[in-house]
């Protein structure tokens, strides 16, 4: 059932679809961590406008499609001679979605800080600013950790999504190859093994590293 | 006559000999498309099917599928025949047996826009960004050049959304495929258009290796269409 000539053929082109879906989830995880901690950390604020605009983002990003969006953002940008590769534009609405999801998971962090830490930061005359950097952020961190990492494993599944574009990440090549061998068992079966791999790894090293942050801590 | 769209239904070992299960991918006008109207399977290759299963007497029961996932189906018995404006090449040929062609298709056509490039042959696609879909005809013509920086996207109407807004600079096509976009276009002039000369290809239905019963009666049924002129009166109806 499953032909291994292929695998050895067409090794090359999936490795370098494996590249890509792994650059492309790790760009767009990095705008998301970036623009979704800002995010929450706003959400959190009593800044009532931009908790509304932030809000706004969110609703339409989690209530419409990623394959739209991917789409989307890729045609706009080129329509306004933005000179945008389809691969970075990928990138950015992949991060972008994902921004909107973090922020919640940032928020729901920063939520988790007991209220009587807040109080006693106020009490002893720390600031805003001062009670969010020292004691909140580098707890609810801990607490995002383990929320990253399911991301990043989300993100290495949704990168295939740029494929409609055109971007040659690792399920475009499998289509490729399956377009020129029509063996879907065997090119199937073999994306979702390297699919496979790529998520188990990444979840490995995200709980090595929930486990290295979180030693001295007791919940 | 029953004509049914017909999704996800395992009909592993077909051996009702009242049907004809036949694959297509519905994203191929004016081949193979759905007619929003009814929202029913419509097309030149649909009509051909319908007209081929009368005279069979045989119901047609229509599978829509990837064009990729199309011989893959007739292989693992889950469709009986492939009707999708295919063409026979050798790599196909090793893994289906083709019946005679029921169409002699238009060349492959290289569509652009005037003003970002008027393509005079192929050379002029060198280093340039053309969009073709996934396997088809051009697909295989195009990857001979190394030289020309391949966009491949799924179904046509990808590729001319793509030509449409600029991220490729150029979409090669069949000449049919290409026809039936600029019918709908309000400006068509704006495209540039050049024929790749030699890249004539005929049109024929796929089934199993092993089904020669079956790719024998469709031969003798496309034999008598051809010459009282129904395939003739079909194809004109669809312009091809």
């Amino acid at each position: 059932m499953i032909d291994f000539e292929i695998i050895k053929e067409f090794m090359p082109l999936f490795f370098d679809g494996a590249l890509i879906s792994i650059f492309i989830a790790t760009l767009s995880c990095g705008i998301g961590i970036f623009f979704g901690g800002m995010a929450g950390v706003l959400l959190a604020s009593d800044q009532r406008v931009l908790k509304w605009i932030i809000m706004g983002y969110v609703t339409i990003v989690r209530g419409t499609p990623m394959l739209i969006q991917i789409a989307a953002t890729y045609f706009i940008l080129i329509y306004f001679g933005v000179p945008i590769s389809a691969l970075y534009s990928a990138i950015i609405s992949i991060g972008l979605n994902s921004a909107a999801y973090l922020s919640q998971i940032v928020l729901a962090g920063i939520k988790s800080v007991h209220k009587g830490q807040i109080e006693a930061a106020k009490v002893l005359g720390f600031s805003k600013y001062q009670t969010m950097k020292l004691i909140i952020l580098p707890q609810a961190i801990r607490f995002m950790i383990p929320a990253f990492g399911n991301e990043l494993v989300t993100l290495i599944k949704d990168s295939s999504l740029a494929s409609t574009i055109g971007v040659y990440e690792l399920s475009k090549q499998g289509n490729i190859v399956l377009s020129q061998t029509y063996d879907v068992p065997t090119v199937y079966i073999l994306l979702a093994v390297m699919y496979l791999s790529m998520t188990s790894i990444v979840s490995l090293l995200v709980s090595l590293m929930d486990k290295k942050l979180n030693y001295h801590a007791h919940r | 006559m029953v004509v049914g769209m017909y999704f996800h239904k395992s009909t592993k070992n077909v051996t009702d000999s009242n049907i004809l299960i036949v694959g297509t991918s519905l994203d191929y006008p004016p081949y193979d498309f759905v007619d929003t109207q009814t929202g029913q399977p419509a097309g030149f290759d649909i009509d051909v099917l319908a007209e081929l299963c009368k005279r069979m007497q045989k119901n047609l029961i229509i599978k829509n599928m990837p064009f990729t996932s199309l011989i893959f189906g007739l292989l693992a018995h889950d469709i009986e025949m492939i009707a999708a404006g295919m063409s026979p090449t050798p790599r196909r040929a090793r893994m289906v047996q083709f019946t005679d062609s029921y169409i002699q298709a238009k060349p492959l056509i290289i569509i652009s826009k005037k003003s970002v490039l008027q393509p005079q042959s192929i050379q002029n696609l060198y280093g340039k960004k053309v969009a073709v879909n996934t396997g088809y005809i051009a697909d295989m013509k195009m990857s001979e050049h190394p030289e020309i920086n391949l966009v491949r996207l799924e179904s046509p109407a990808d590729c001319f959304m793509a030509l449409q807004v600029g991220s490729v600079d150029a979409f090669v096509a069949s000449a049919t495929n290409v026809e039936t976009f600029l019918q709908r276009q309000v400006n068509p002039d704006q495209f540039a258009l050049y024929e790749i000369s030699g890249t004539e290809e005929i049109c024929v239905f796929a089934v199993h290796k092993d089904n020669v019963q079956l790719s024998e009666q469709v031969n003798k049924i496309l034999f008598e269409m051809s010459q009282d002129g129904t395939l003739k009166t079909i194809q004109q109806k669809w312009n091809l």
